[in-house]
């Protein structure tokens, strides 16, 4: 157990190196997401985000460097303390991955069954709450299969809520939503944050929401593959030394 | 409608080391039209090519396929040095030249050297090993969570254990009842020809009864759950993969090995043998069903039947099911989980999980054939 010397880091990646067998997708990571932040993962589509974002919640294994939840190290952790920091995360996948055999309601409760001494009438109330806090009040019975996809997000994050999680990672919540699902989802995320203290990690390219929730971000450039830029999204676009993340916050057009 | 010329392209010499190539006529992609002329064969011998103009002043209807055309003969042109003239072709042209070379080649897109022989053979046995490391992992894990059952520590859904031994018992019963009846008709059929001719027709009933409970009754019913049941699971956890709801499991901290795996191991492990024995009557059935067309009664039929087949012959096919059950599920369970992340990574693994475990069942039932002779069972 190395710890930091700050509490208010949740997470903390040293020299994190990811690769698929030879080929290196990222090499020489280095950064802090804290306690409350919208923390955003950027850069253009294939350059890793997501590979990035599967090292963090441990689905895949650094080829080298080291992964710190909360000042313990998750990258050579035991497996049952592992369970534990895995406790405290939850997870939305980029089309919701709910189980597709149970309906939304089973969605969310199983792992409350799993990990909470709840009875079912308690377990019930939960689940309504988390769906209706993504506003799918009264689907708990419909199954994934029988909702549009928009929805199927939203119910993956009512998921990833399930045990109330320190962190939320959310992977490209907005793609693929229209302009007003997308803003409310913004609001929902400024709201969970405000209200339950959440820290986010969101994975997107999606400018709007970058400038809309982001309090902090890093860039990963595909050329360099490293580390283009981390600090608040806003403040990056208008004052990057890297001409390459200026162009990619605002859009490709150069500002003088 | 104005009448339609055909496309042209020529290059005719200008000046020296200019030569102007005349675009004309309607281009489409619905008709046929002439290639791009080499840059080659442009330069006359008499002076060094360094501009190749264009002239459009005939050009009639274009689409894409002559910005395609053009595009090349840029590249070509930018290939040798020589410089692409476009300044006299209509706006359109020129935009959509400049748009499509102006794009950025792909950033980094590695060469890879075609693979010699050594390299290939090499790849395969590298796979073929890996293949044998998996299934003996598979095999380790699948003990663990085992372990974790008898200790009550796994965490599955025992509805999920109800709901698949629906799947794979009840409902699999109309097909089992349908396969082994034929095949009990078919062996009375043809052994009941053969023994006629002895005057030994009543013993069809002993080869019937021993054919299916020994051999017939657990192979027949193991094949048909392969294709029903194996291509079910290996159909059904390959999806999951695809949709990442694997991955949603194992975040949320259940091990696909025991919430995915075990349940349909045990399910599979308790219907087969039942299944099996159900099929084993079904068979003896078909061939009772056959035997009074060649004058054995059915008296005769089931009073030869239950002297010829034995309690340890009955139970030697029912043992050989609670392994055919184990590689059924086993198999599926594992080329799901080992699917890729497509929908045709999926139908692999299903077609793959078939074979496998019907391959494994019938060389496992041969193995047992030699195992019970020397133990002369």
């Amino acid at each position: 157990m190395a710890p930091t010397s700050d509490a208010s880091v949740q997470i903390e990646v040293r020299d994190l190196t990811m690769a698929y067998g030879d080929y290196v997708v990222m090499r020489g990571l280095g950064f802090q997401i804290r306690r409350g932040d919208i923390f955003i993962i950027m850069g253009g589509s294939g350059c890793g985000k997501s590979t990035l974002m599967r090292h963090l919640v441990g689905l895949e294994e650094p080829a080298s460097g080291e992964i710190l939840h909360g000042g313990t190290s998750f990258t050579h952790a035991e497996a049952k303390q592992r369970r534990e920091l895995l406790g405290r995360i939850g997870v939305m996948y980029q089309k919701g991955a709910l189980w597709s055999s149970l309906t939304l309601a089973e969605n969310i409760a199983l792992p409350l069954e799993q990990y909470t001494a709840l009875s079912p009438a308690q377990i019930r109330r939960n689940v309504s709450y988390k769906l209706s806090l993504v506003g799918l009040g009264g689907f708990e019975d419909f199954y994934p299969s029988e909702i549009s996809g928009g929805m199927n997000k939203r119910a993956g994050i009512a998921r990833a809520m399930a045990l109330d999680p320190e962190i939320l990672f959310l992977d490209e919540p907005s793609a693929g939503l229209d302009p007003l699902s997308a803003a409310r989802l913004d609001d929902l995320i400024l709201k969970l944050r405000q209200h339950l203290g959440t820290t986010f990690v969101i994975v997107t390219h999606e400018l709007a929401s970058i400038f809309a929730v982001g309090t902090d971000s890093v860039f990963l450039d595909a050329r360099t593959k490293t580390l283009g830029a981390t600090g608040n999204p806003s403040e990056l676009r208008d004052h990057c030394p890297d001409p390459e993340v200026r162009r990619f916050l605002n859009r490709g057009q150069e500002i003088h | 409608m104005p009448q339609e010329t055909p496309p042209t392209i020529d290059p005719r010499p200008a000046r020296s080391g200019v030569v102007t190539v005349v675009v004309a006529g309607d281009w489409s992609l619905h008709r046929p039209h002439p290639e791009a002329p080499e840059i080659a064969e442009l330069s006359d011998t008499s002076s060094v090519l360094k501009t190749v103009a264009l002239d459009t002043s005939n050009l009639g209807n274009y689409d894409s396929c002559l910005i395609a055309l053009l595009v090349e003969l840029a590249r070509r042109c930018a290939d040798r040095e020589v410089s692409l003239d476009s300044s006299a072709c209509p706006e359109g042209v020129r935009e959509l030249l400049k748009l499509a070379l102006t794009v950025p080649e792909t950033i980094t897109r590695t060469e890879r050297p075609p693979e010699t022989f050594f390299a290939r053979v090499g790849k395969i046995g590298l796979g073929l090993s890996a293949g044998v490391f998996d299934v003996f992992a598979f095999l380790g894990e699948t003990s663990l969570s085992l372990g974790r059952l008898v200790r009550g520590q796994a965490l599955f859904r025992w509805q999920d254990v109800w709901l698949i031994i629906q799947r794979t018992g009840a409902e699999a019963l109309p097909i089992v009842t349908l396969i082994n009846l034929l095949v009990g008709m078919i062996i009375a059929f043809v052994g009941v020809v053969q023994l006629h001719q002895f005057g030994a027709s009543v013993y069809v009933a002993n080869l019937v009864g021993l054919g299916m409970v020994r051999e017939l009754g657990c192979l027949m019913t193991g094949i048909i759950m392969s294709g029903r049941t194996g291509a079910a699971f290996a159909a059904e956890i390959g999806s999951m993969k695809v949709n990442q709801e694997i991955d949603a499991l194992k975040t949320l901290g259940f091990s696909p090995m025991d919430f995915l795996v075990l349940p349909r191991v045990i399910a599979l492990v308790l219907m087969l043998p039942l299944l099996t024995a159900y099929g084993n009557v079904m068979g003896m059935i078909g061939g009772g069903l056959v035997a009074p067309a060649f004058d054995v009664s059915i008296r005769q039929y089931v009073d030869h039947v239950i002297a010829a087949v034995t309690l340890p012959n009955y139970f030697a096919g029912i043992v050989k099911s609670l392994f055919f059950g184990a590689i059924i599920a086993g198999a599926g369970c594992l080329k799901g989980l080992q699917s890729g992340n497509s929908s045709a990574a999926v139908g692999l693994a299903t077609t793959s999980a078939v074979v496998v475990s019907i391959t494994t069942i019938i060389a496992l039932d041969a193995v047992f054939a030699v195992l019970f002779a020397a133990l002369g069972l």
